[in-house]
């Protein structure tokens, strides 16, 4: 339905000078599809700001650049490896890169347009993860309040997990994406490709397909439950088309992931991958718990769900039940899970929490229509453009059309703070002999900007060196009995140590007689082993 | 024409085919490896892939020189006679009977009768009633059953054998056949093949010792060149040639030299098999390490002709000797005496050294009484089979030539000792 903007006269309103057009007479004569509710200028402005603020991250140090360096290697030898390609330590070592597209799509990405594509990428899928479920959850309850506290939970509950750059934040839009389409009210016949098209695609993009299958697997379990609920009958189950579409959909999904370079062999990756030994000495595989930032965020959205389902009127469906347990189950087993615990509660809570509130104050169920205009979609457009002008990527393009030198807007987005460049850059101008020892957490950009034929000891993909490796790793790390000896074991001839958290350990290096400091920058420090000659002649001087 | 509800029949059943279809066919098309590592994921419990060994009988690498200067017969028969295998069978070290059995070989017969033969001593370690026997419940058994075969319990819990894969080497070395009957606590019809397919099973690349399963797998995987160990990690001889060259050289068993004398066994076996075992690259790698041991043992030899302990030192270990107690040194002499009767002459420091080396080892094994040579019993085995290598032979061959020009007189014997 149309409508005119035009402002009824006021009884204060002063006298129109005729000498000037009046705009209070324009009409809107965009059609119908073209025109939003100013809510959706709001929508913009809320997704324009999170990209933009995403796009001005810094880079972290860890997983990207390894992931990175993976993607190098495919494009180089044009073959995904079926065992470790980089580590020497982890030769021979099964490799199911389950990551494999997303690392050939970034290297492909940084090849294009350096850091400026990484960081636009990665703003990218976060702003289409918390896009998405902002925008369902506005189209469950009508209120962009609500709404917008959807967004802030979302946000603060995974924060933890989306300020890192890796392969799994494709999985994350993709999660995202399926779960608004599982929640449609309306079965399209598009959704027999989409969804089956989105998995198999997932499972090439990263290993986190599995929750794609198991949000699948919920929501026909869960149909499945209330049918039964509802009517204490099986037979009800083979009569009901949502829930043998449900079924038909997952079964496709499930089909389509066998569509990846390593077949079923995926799976055996991903059911086992968890249960490495070595992730157990990583925080981020820790069971959730409350210490930590994530799980107290988590705790709080943990009591508004319990809150809402007390006080809310709508009834609680099994698949809502079963995702809130299951998923919820699972960041307590590793605290990594919350990310895919969290659209979920943010939009249980949001959905119950409007109705209760509804019910409260005893609002309209069907609330009015907002009113559109193609203003608001000018505006919703014009915010967008802003934000992509304001990202490095989108300004350099902006610059190479309008033929300015568009490398500093790429060159200006930051790396984190403990991003080893200098110390890269020196080993590269000073290739290292023999294993280089770095902390682990530097090891991805040393792989990914150091000599390229050094040998280094770990990098973050700690699941692919053994356990003797990675428990010889902690002991000089962590100084334990004997790290010195563990050095020289694995003929450990530089290491690289980062400022920041192994300040002491540097500190300790200098002291001694073993090692001298080749390179030190606010970042990291480079020591290289000194020969028995030059440590005899060190102790004879002390 | 197709009524609604058959329709939504047929595409239930069309899509349950092209399911089944799908997962059967994906299956089908897995790798062997990976099918099994999915079984293992999804039932949670190991399946094993023995490898397939060829071979019955062990590879052997056969002794170079037969130089009477390094040592005569009559020294190499006393030296022998010192380190015959005279053990108690209360209690008795599997580690001890290991390096005897390694030293004598299986087909070693004695005839002073206090000395166990080369088969007594076979079957002690391969047959858990005789293990029991000479324990008497005071031990873990040493055999153990296991997903893939038999583990040999090592470490320095009593009873046990101490060196991983030590017990593997040492009966190879010895000339068991993979067709050796085994007897474990559980199971009587086990076979030596079933404790090298357990080894091959359990090898980790980055354990502490690997150098006793570097030489074992040589002398049966040979020419195989890849295999798969119980993690699924992909193993070739290039990575065991690598891991007994990795660090620095003093942090191998027994000094570093168990590391040179494997390493040397590999390359041997690589030129065997017409150099298909070993890449270039590490061929190259491996001959360089090796020239490098040559040279520190020209730097760290003492006058007296021993090599000291801490021979990778270089010149600071004659230099500026540290104090290690003498049996170190009959360790990395007598180690080093045998790498080299197996090694070519390139890898050799000058004859003249050899043979000081030689006379240093051999005055202080004749120098010992019994009791202390059966006390250091493991490192004087390494110097009587060193010393049967520099002749060419064997102890054990040698032992019976000899013993049948110069039997056993018991009187006299005891009289010595």
């Amino acid at each position: 339905m149309s409508m005119t903007i035009s402002e009824p006269p006021m009884a204060d309103t002063p006298e129109h000078d005729p000498s000037v057009p009046d705009v209070t007479l324009l009409e809107d004569k965009m059609p119908e599809w073209f025109r939003l509710p100013a809510r959706a200028a709001g929508f913009s402005v809320l997704m324009s700001l999170t990209f933009v603020f995403f796009n001005l991250m810094p880079l972290n140090h860890t997983d990207l650049w390894g992931h990175l360096s993976y993607g190098r290697h495919i494009w180089n030898t044009g073959a995904i490896p079926s065992t470790e390609p980089l580590l020497p330590l982890a030769q021979g070592m099964p490799f199911v890169d389950s990551a494999w597209l997303t690392q050939l799509i970034g290297y492909g990405a940084y090849q294009l347009a350096g850091k400026a594509a990484l960081v636009f990428l990665y703003a990218t899928a976060i702003t289409l993860s918390v896009g998405l479920m902002v925008h369902r959850v506005h189209s469950r309850t009508r209120s962009p309040l609500v709404a917008f506290a959807a967004y802030l939970l979302l946000m603060w509950v995974n924060w933890q997990q989306t300020f890192v750059i890796r392969p799994q934040l494709a999985g994350y839009a993709l999660f995202c994406l399926l779960f608004v389409l599982l929640t449609r009210r309306t079965w399209s016949k598009l959704m027999w490709y989409v969804i089956p098209a989105m998995l198999g695609l997932w499972a090439s993009l990263h290993g986190s397909f599995v929750m794609g299958l198991t949000l699948l697997g919920c929501f026909t379990l869960g149909r499945a439950i209330d049918l039964l609920r509802r009517t204490g009958q099986v037979k009800a189950l083979f009569h009901d088309d949502r829930l043998r579409r449900l079924f038909l959909i997952t079964e496709l999904s499930a089909l389509a992931t066998l569509l990846n370079p390593f077949g079923l062999a995926l799976y055996a990756e991903v059911l086992t991958f968890g249960s490495n030994p070595n992730l157990q000495n990583l925080v981020e595989w820790h069971p959730l718990n409350l210490r930590m930032l994530q799980g107290q965020a988590a705790a709080v959205c943990a009591l508004l769900l319990i809150l809402a389902y007390r006080f809310s009127p709508r009834r609680a469906s099994a698949t809502e039940l079963l995702l809130l347990a299951g998923l919820g189950g699972g960041a307590l087993w590793s605290s990594r899970l919350i990310l895919w615990w969290a659209p979920v509660a943010v939009y249980c809570f949001a959905v119950h929490a409007w109705a209760a509130w509804r019910q409260w104050r005893k609002l309209e169920l069907v609330p009015e229509t907002p009113a559109t205009a193609s203003l608001w979609t000018l505006a919703s457009l014009g915010f967008g453009l802003i934000a992509l002008e304001m990202s490095p990527l989108g300004g350099a393009t902006l610059d190479l059309a309008l033929g300015r030198d568009a490398m500093q807007r790429i060159q200006r987005v930051a790396v984190s703070d403990m991003t080893p460049v200098g110390a890269a850059q020196y080993l590269v101008k000073h290739p290292p002999e023999g294993m280089v020892f770095a902390t682990y957490e530097l090891g991805d950009y040393l792989l990914w900007a150091g000599p390229p034929d050094m040998k280094l000891f770990v990098a973050s993909h700690a699941h692919l060196v053994t356990e003797e490796v990675w428990n010889d790793y902690l002991t000089v790390i962590n100084q334990g009995s004997g790290w010195e000896d563990e050095l020289k074991r694995h003929g450990i001839e530089t290491l690289v140590l980062d400022e920041k958290v192994r300040g002491p350990l540097i500190s300790r290096l200098r002291e001694g007689t073993e090692w001298r400091m080749v390179f030190k920058d606010d970042r990291a420090a480079v020591f290289k082993r000194r020969t028995p000659e030059e440590v005899r002649r060190l102790d004879a001087k002390h | 024409m197709f009524r609604p509800r058959s329709k939504k029949l047929l595409s239930f059943a069309l899509i349950q085919a092209l399911t089944a279809g799908g997962f059967a066919a994906a299956w089908s098309a897995l790798p062997a490896t990976d099918a099994v590592r999915l079984k293992e994921a999804v039932t949670g419990k190991p399946q094993p892939s023995p490898l397939r060994i060829e071979r019955e009988q062990p590879l052997v690498i056969t002794p170079l020189y037969d130089d009477a200067d390094v040592v005569s017969d009559e020294e190499l028969a006393a030296v022998l006679k010192q380190v015959q295998p005279r053990f108690s069978t209360e209690k008795l070290k599997p580690n001890y009977v290991e390096h005897a059995l390694r030293a004598w070989h299986v087909d070693a017969e004695f005839q002073d009768p206090r000395v166990m033969s080369g088969r007594q001593m076979r079957d002690f370690l391969l047959d858990h009633a005789r293990f029991l026997m000479s324990w008497a419940g005071e031990a873990q058994p040493l055999l153990e059953d296991r997903e893939a075969g038999v583990a040999i319990r090592w470490g320095r819990e009593q009873g046990g054998s101490v060196h991983h894969d030590h017990l593997l080497a040492c009966l190879t070395e010895a000339g068991v056949p993979l067709t050796q009957p085994v007897r474990t606590p559980g199971r009587p019809n086990r076979t030596f093949r079933d404790v090298l397919q357990q080894a091959l099973y359990d090898f980790d690349l980055d354990e502490r010792e690997t150098e006793w399963s570097v030489l074992g797998f040589g002398l049966w995987v040979s020419p195989v060149n890849e295999w798969q160990n119980g993690k699924h990690r992909t193993l070739n001889f290039d990575m065991l040639a690598r891991r007994e060259m990795r660090g620095h050289k003093q942090f191998g068993v027994c000094g570093g030299t168990h590391r040179v004398y494997s390493l040397m066994a590999l390359l041997r076996l690589d030129e065997q098999f017409d150099h298909r075992l070993l890449s270039d690259d590490a061929r190259r790698e491996s001959r360089a390490y090796l020239l490098n041991v040559r040279d520190l043992l020209l730097e760290t030899q003492f006058e007296d002709g021993r090599w000291p302990y801490n021979w990778p030192d270089g010149k600071q270990a004659r230099e500026k000797p540290s104090d290690i107690p003498e049996y170190r040194h009959v360790i990395a002499t007598g180690h080093h005496l045998e790498w080299l009767a197996i090694a070519p002459e390139e890898f050799h420091p000058p004859r003249e050294n050899v043979r000081k080396a030689a006379d240093w080892i051999i005055q202080n094994t004749l120098s010992k009484k019994v009791s202390e040579i059966q006390e250091n019993y493991t490192f004087y085995s390494h110097v009587g089979n060193a010393l049967a290598l520099w002749r060419k032979s064997r102890p054990a061959a040698f032992w019976k030539a000899w013993e049948a020009g110069h039997p056993f007189v018991p009187e006299e014997s005891a009289a010595k000792e």
